[in-house]
């Protein structure tokens, strides 16, 4: 609201905490997922708490940049899961109590497909896309290099001190000869 | 087609490779315009006045020497608007003055360029 009013500090970006608050409008001190599990009766107790089986939990490797006792989820898109499967979030694509990966901005329906085979792989995408680009610029550096044009002189407008020809002769005689 | 987009490529890369020889496309002829007529030549007559095309506001780009024509194509419009394909006579002669201008045009361009390949010849010449 601040930065609707026409104020010397508030010109520029507003540094205002209402208007910084919205990444921290959805957290929950509960959200914060515990210390990395070295002993089976931590890993244990994680997976019971991600609605895991001990044997499909496994956790980012804790070397700073992990993220707790989280589990690290199979690296698929959500886009490639079953859509005609009776979901209990269908629009969601995902079960209830079901862990979100990790990185669910990432992967989620309307994002990344990660993980899945395409069908031509992504070296050639990237190479074809660089090669459409780089064709785009040679061709504009070449009709830049190389401007054509009509074989004339700019219009005759008539103009005070100035005349004009034409390729007639003077006299109606024989037509003249350059040597 | 073929006439007038024959040179088009050609232009571009003599204009590049060999800039002394060409005339750019913006560049007005620089030598003597009677040197080589031995008759000499007609001069250009301006038929249209400058109070007549400025009464009928001829956009400046237009005010050539083919403006009397434009002058009868335009009030003939006027008068058979909107059964303008009476005009077409009136058309024809102006299209026809507009052509005559643009070869005239295209001819100036080849004297000039070929003046500076015999120019270009002769400095060779002296200096070998």
């Amino acid at each position: 609201m601040s930065f609707l009013i026409k104020s010397a500090p508030f010109r520029h970006f507003p540094l205002h905490p209402l208007v910084l608050a919205p990444k921290r409008t959805h957290w929950n001190k509960d959200y914060k997922p515990g210390p990395y599990p070295y002993s089976l009766e931590e890993k244990r107790l994680a997976a019971e708490k991600y609605n895991l089986h001990p044997a499909e939990y496994r956790a980012y490797p804790d070397d700073g940049f992990g993220r707790g006792d989280y589990p690290k989820l199979p690296d698929l898109g959500y886009e490639s899961r079953d859509h005609h499967y009776p979901w209990d979030n269908p629009e969601h694509l995902r079960n209830f109590g079901e862990p979100l990966h990790a990185e669910f901005g990432l992967v989620r329906q309307d994002r990344l497909n990660v993980g899945v085979k395409m069908r031509y792989p992504l070296w050639l995408q990237v190479l074809q896309f660089f090669g459409a680009m780089l064709a785009s610029a040679g061709l504009f550096w070449f009709f830049e290099k190389f401007k054509a044009f009509h074989p004339v002189i700019p219009t005759q407008c008539p103009e005070e001190g100035v005349t004009h020809y034409t390729f007639e002769p003077e006299e109606e005689g024989k037509p003249g000869k350059s040597k | 087609m073929g006439a007038a987009f024959g040179y088009f490529p050609e232009s571009g890369f003599n204009l590049y490779f060999r800039p002394e020889v060409t005339p750019g496309p913006d560049e007005e002829p620089t030598f003597d315009p009677c040197l080589g007529f031995e008759n000499g030549r007609k001069e250009r007559v301006m038929v249209a006045t400058e109070e007549q095309m400025r009464s009928a506001k001829i956009p400046p780009s237009e005010r050539d020497y083919c403006a009397h024509h434009l002058l009868k194509f335009m009030a003939c419009r006027k008068e058979n608007w909107p059964w303008v394909v009476n005009c077409e006579h009136e058309k024809h002669v102006y299209a026809t003055c507009k052509y005559d201008d643009y070869v005239i045009r295209m001819k100036e361009y080849e004297r000039e360029r070929r003046l500076r390949v015999r120019e270009q010849k002769n400095k060779e010449i002296e200096a070998a």
